[in-house]
């Protein structure tokens, strides 16, 4: 009986974890459709950070990886090519590492947790470019990034912290 | 009553976001400190981190940089150097726009291409070296 009800919760936990990495996926492509203005490369909004978001704050930093493996995985080879995986992976992976840990003191709320992971998006991408083209003022870049992410993280917390009260809601049922 | 309806984005914010986000904007800003605005006079183009030709900004003109990873072609325009054309896929260093600042930089991810603004003599004995 004990062993049953487990199983029904690992199940609807992978479940949730596929359709979070499924809704990654989704926003990522709606992200693609709408360029923003700037002349800036690399800034965006971020959209699929929602899902990993989400992910984390439903279950944890576990389900949280999945969702940005296959969000990376998936997207780049459908929509902007392999060449962006890496840095689809180093930004997400940043990012994902900082909220974790982030997340874990009281002090903050999910709006200062997804404004880190954003900033250490953007940083994690210009880390590796600086890296791999041996450039280290590329880190200028860094500055425009972080600070826009910081903008458009915290709106993204907000939209997380909206749908986590009625997902668990929903989910209690 | 509505009040803290009204509220309801901002009294979401606890200290520590605050005390966070303030941290990560000091950080954002500190790449700044490290590299001086100048203008500078020549532009230095690497292929995965090495030079593969500099070219100076005192004189306008277009150059084509063809390396394994694929084509660009930059110009040279009153001091300032933009990537006119490229054919990696996103097209990202073309949108990047003109640069004329030291390190200030150009870069061409799938390419593996960057160009950076260095002071130099003005590229004195060559204007351009294309391999």
């Amino acid at each position: 009986m004990m062993r049953s009800s487990n199983n029904g919760r690992f199940i609807r936990r992978l479940s949730i974890t596929a359709l979070l990495g499924a809704l990654a996926l989704l926003l990522s492509y709606v992200e693609s459709l709408v360029p923003l203005p700037l002349p800036l490369p690399g800034v965006k909004l971020g959209l699929a950070n929602l899902a990993v978001l989400l992910a984390l704050y439903l279950f944890d930093a576990r389900d949280a990886l999945a969702v940005l493996l296959v969000k990376a995985t998936l997207s780049s080879l459908l929509f902007t090519g392999l060449g962006a995986l890496p840095y689809a992976l180093c930004g997400g992976g940043l990012a994902l590492i900082c909220m974790a840990l982030l997340k874990r003191l009281p002090a903050l709320s999910i709006l200062g947790v997804s404004a880190a992971g954003a900033a250490a998006h953007g940083l994690g991408q210009v880390l590796l470019g600086a890296l791999l083209t041996k450039t280290p003022a590329l880190l200028l870049y860094a500055t425009p990034l972080m600070l826009v992410g910081v903008v458009t993280g915290v709106v993204l917390g907000f939209i997380a912290g909206l749908c986590l009260k009625r997902l668990e809601r929903a989910m209690r049922v | 009553m509505s009040n803290r309806k009204e509220n309801g984005f901002f009294s979401l914010f606890k200290k520590g976001d605050l005390v966070l986000i303030a941290l990560i904007c000091l950080l954002a800003l500190l790449p700044l400190l490290f590299f001086a605005r100048q203008e500078g006079r020549t532009a230095v183009v690497r292929v995965e981190g090495k030079v593969v030709c500099t070219i100076s900004l005192e004189e306008d003109g277009s150059y084509p940089i063809q390396t394994a990873f694929g084509e660009n072609l930059l110009q040279v325009k009153d001091g300032g150097i933009c990537m006119l054309e490229a054919d990696c896929p996103d097209e990202l260093c073309v949108r990047q726009g003109e640069i004329r600042r030291l390190h200030e930089t150009i870069a061409c991810l799938p390419h593996r291409l960057s160009v950076t603004i260095e002071g130099g003599e003005g590229g004195a004995a060559y204007d351009a070296i294309v391999k």
